[in-house]
């Protein structure tokens, strides 16, 4: 992952309130949390302040975390919540306080920790490609090309778009327990 | 769902990168013969999905970070091993802070701080104003929420009719048909109504004579529902405005913690908030007597129309004359109105009218502060104009964190 910090080491830090801890936990999981909270609001300003956010709520957190995964799962629900408070006073701020809590039931999503995880998955595996060969990833999940039609494209061996697209898998299965 | 997010997560992943081994594609179809589930996977393989490339490559990461820099409990900045763009970041927020300046007309006595500081603007949260909320108590103990209320008559009581006029409006009124209130059939002594305000509330009530009493938040008014006897005596907690109905023969007692304010017919403010040091009472009309009820050498005062007297903890009143009238009563025409207040000043007002608990992290900032603003918009136009002079502050949950 480039961290310099053990994942044990990490944790311990982060309760301790350490702030090079709290900058590595930045690292790994702002990108998947500012774009869950940017498909949910639609806006990178108001995207980027929910991020924040959770971030400082993270860090102003004072329950300690046992795991990484802990910490993911946390930052996923208070932005999760943002956003959903966000479209609350977006369209209703007179409505009465009683009422919110309701509508918070109703809008509760089952595949939020699905849509949190694979949004982490997808944000890892982009950092992880060669630089030089990000084009590959954008044409097979933006415009859905498969790697034969992609090896056309770019006129190189359909044997190298593969070996890219599994370098990248690879590294991220040992990462994806983050 | 019925599997783990993280393998189904996975599974979509590698769906999409066209990665799915001969199993996992069986695990993702036995998934998938779920409907619920077939709907969620349509839409996020599809363009509603996290795959918009340039949303993928183009996150602003020093722009998050600096975000949370600026709300971070220490100054002290955090040292990301990352090539962040602080140059453009703080020239963005010096932009920012430029940007606020709004219909606010600020002087500062104190220099203001160098712009290019960057100053923290509060991340999202926000504060509502308050609104017309309060409760009434009638003598028999009766509770009423006026906010809930319809605008209908709501009690009757010894000959007066108790009615909500409007939102934010409660009046006592003669009830017609016996002509008079029946003023002396019972003894009114010990039961009285009151009408009380939440922070974050206001209430105009017209009382049984027909003084109309504007409450600010946090506050209180306690009156018989039938004035009888030689005077016409309320106690009154926090702040109310007051325009007295001219009665000669029956002067208007206002019992404020140890103080009295008698008038005959004028138009007044009062406010001795338990968080003040003083209280104060302006006149704007008329003339009022006010009465230090302390064992005190001065303690009686006349004032006169745009005086206004302040009664310390000490007992010691004293007279300032030529105020700002408008200033005192600013709130009851829906206003903030500061002229040369510090910090703590403010910030009680605001405590009050954004139902919000002050925290100062070290040290009350100093510097004076003038302006007016209406007193509907959120907290954050108000605290502009204190960001302006280089407060720093932070809105969490109910708290108001200085910094």
């Amino acid at each position: 992952m480039g961290s310099e910090l053990g994942k044990d080491e990490l944790i311990i830090l982060l309760n301790a309130k350490d702030k090079k801890a709290f900058a590595e936990v930045y690292k790994l999981y702002h990108k998947a949390i500012y774009l869950y909270a940017y498909k949910s609001v639609g806006s990178t300003h108001e995207a980027e302040d929910i991020a924040a956010e959770s971030f400082i709520k993270l860090f102003n957190s004072t329950k300690p975390f046992e795991s990484l995964g802990n910490v993911k799962a946390f930052l996923f629900i208070v932005t999760r919540n943002a956003c959903l408070n966000y479209h609350k006073s977006a369209n209703r701020k007179i409505e009465l306080k009683e009422n919110i809590t309701d509508q918070g039931n109703e809008m509760e999503d089952p595949f939020h920790q699905v849509t949190a995880e694979l949004i982490q998955i997808i944000t890892k595996y982009i950092e992880h490609l060669p630089r030089k060969r990000k084009k590959i990833i954008q044409m097979i999940l933006q415009q859905g090309l498969d790697d034969e039609q992609i090896a056309n494209h770019l006129d190189i061996d359909p044997k190298t778009v593969r070996n890219q697209k599994n370098t990248a898998i690879q590294y991220l299965k040992q990462e994806i327990s983050l | 769902m019925k599997h783990q997010p993280a393998k189904i997560a996975e599974l979509i992943a590698k769906y999409k990168i066209g990665e799915l081994t001969a199993d996992e594609r069986k695990d993702l179809d036995n998934w998938l013969a779920i409907e619920e589930n077939r709907e969620y996977f349509k839409k996020i393989t599809g363009s509603e999905g996290p795959w918009d490339w340039d949303h993928l490559t183009g996150i602003n990461s020093g722009r998050i970070w600096g975000k949370i820099n600026t709300g971070l409990p220490h100054q002290e900045a955090v040292v990301v091993k990352h090539n962040f763009k602080w140059k453009r970041l703080i020239a963005a927020a010096s932009i920012v802070v430029a940007a606020t300046t709004l219909g606010w007309l600020l002087w500062k006595n104190t220099t203001v701080r160098n712009l290019n500081e960057p100053a923290i603007t509060s991340i999202k949260k926000d504060l509502p104003p308050g609104s017309d909320k309060a409760l009434l108590t009638l003598a028999n103990g009766r509770v009423i929420d006026l906010s809930s209320a319809k605008n209908e008559q709501l009690a009757e009581q010894t000959g007066m009719i108790i009615e909500k006029k409007a939102d934010g409006q409660l009046a006592y009124i003669t009830k017609t048909g016996n002509g008079q209130p029946r003023t002396n059939t019972e003894p009114q002594l010990t039961l009285f109504n009151t009408v009380s305000t939440p922070r974050g509330g206001q209430y105009k009530v017209i009382l049984p004579d027909q003084t109309a009493v504007w409450l600010n938040a946090s506050s209180s008014i306690r009156f018989p529902p039938v004035f009888t006897g030689n005077t016409r005596t309320v106690e009154v907690t926090g702040e109310a405005y007051f325009e007295v109905k001219k009665n000669a023969t029956m002067p208007f007692i206002v019992k404020i913690k140890d103080m009295e304010v008698t008038v005959l017919g004028t138009h007044f403010n009062v406010m001795g908030y338990e968080d003040e040091n003083e209280i104060k009472t302006t006149l704007l009309e008329g003339s009022v007597r006010v009465h230090s009820l302390q064992q005190q050498e001065k303690n009686i005062v006349v004032l006169k129309p745009g005086q206004q007297s302040s009664l310390d903890k000490n007992g010691q009143l004293n007279i300032a004359n030529e105020v700002n009238t408008g200033q005192a009563v600013a709130w009851a025409k829906g206003y903030f109105q500061f002229k040369n207040d510090d910090v703590a000043t403010i910030m009680r007002q605001i405590a009050r009218w954004y139902d919000v608990d002050i925290v100062y992290k070290s040290k009350i900032p100093a510097g004076k502060y003038t302006g007016k603003i209406s007193r509907s918009t959120q907290a954050s136009e108000v605290l502009k104009m204190l960001q302006l002079g280089g407060i720093k502050y932070e809105i969490e949950g109910n708290r108001l964190i200085i910094q």
